[in-house]
């Protein structure tokens, strides 16, 4: 059996795909990064938007980026629910500009860039964190500018009733509506969160996102009856 | 190219944002309907974010 693939999108400003490509290729999956001027191979499992900035963010942080022909693929990609779409970060915030999750992330309330290790509460019986209780508590580190999560009253109660709020931060760090961290899409396989789990796989800080990230691609294994993960985790440079 | 004139678009957080200056994005354009239209389209779609920012365009007299 082949290794489910995981592409990781490389755009004009982006700087966590290394530690992101490192994460997951420690599950054993074949990871792959995706150029944002091509559109996702058909062979790709999971696409992954990282950290860092896309097309230097001087209109809002992901405003370009949606115009790329990777992000302009993405809502065919996402129509098979096989496939799954992570946005870390500036990827939560690309997604929403794609309009491929609900809301948006502006500044936060404190007008302060925010660099610092945060609790977050998992809120969510998603079947990609099966293994992890909701009101479980991961320490993940965060680090945006515009990282408040925002949407109408009906959006926000949408997103409750249907039990997409993946993670709420444990208090209030940056403005974000409900404590809101992290949501899916109506389908569940367009994931988006602001904290960054490939920046927790070390005692030094926290393993908490390597923890979060095995078992989604676990989950995701078993949901799909998917290929296996025997072998050496690999990077495709 | 003989009628280029100075568009403002200013761009507000809607209310109960945090955002009491908004932005303002100046364009350069021949001033035309067509491009009256495209420039209203890219403003609701693209300068501003529908889903929290409200916009207002604005011909700076006199500027050209």
């Amino acid at each position: 059996m082949t290794r489910p693939v995981v592409g990781i999108a490389v755009f004009p400003g982006t700087n966590c795909e290394r530690e992101t490509a490192r994460a997951f290729a420690s599950h054993g999956v074949s990871v792959r990064y995706l150029w944002h001027e091509e559109p996702v191979p058909e062979d790709v499992d999971w696409v992954v938007l990282p950290g860092g900035f896309s097309y230097g963010d001087y209109l809002r942080a992901g405003a370009i980026a949606r115009f790329s022909p990777l992000v302009r693929s993405l809502e065919a990609f996402a129509q098979d629910p096989r496939k799954v779409v992570l946005g870390i970060c500036n990827g939560f915030q690309i997604l929403t500009e794609a309009h491929l999750l609900p809301g948006a992330l502006t500044w936060n309330h404190t007008g302060v860039f925010l660099c610092r290790v945060v609790e977050v509460e998992v809120t969510s019986h998603h079947p990609l964190l099966r293994g992890l209780a909701p009101g479980e508590i991961l320490r993940l580190p965060v680090a945006h500018g515009e990282g408040r999560f925002v949407a109408d009253p009906e959006t926000i109660r949408e997103l409750s009733r249907k039990d997409t709020v993946l993670f709420r931060y444990t208090e209030d760090i940056n403005g974000s509506a409900e404590r809101i961290a992290g949501i899916a899409g109506t389908e569940g396989n367009v994931i988006g969160m602001m904290p960054h789990p490939e920046r927790a796989v070390h005692p030094l800080i926290s393993t908490d996102g390597a923890r979060l990230l095995g078992l989604m691609l676990q989950n995701w294994r078993e949901h799909h009856g998917a290929r296996g993960a025997e072998g050496s985790p690999q990077v495709a440079a | 190219m003989g009628n280029v004139r100075r568009f403002e678009v200013c761009i507000f957080l809607k209310e109960g944002l945090l955002d009491p200056q908004g932005r303002a994005v100046r364009i350069f354009m021949e001033d035309t309907p067509e491009n009256r239209e495209k420039l209203q389209e890219l403003s609701g779609n693209f300068l501003a974010n529908p889903v929290i920012e409200t916009f207002e365009l604005h011909l700076r007299e006199g500027e050209g």
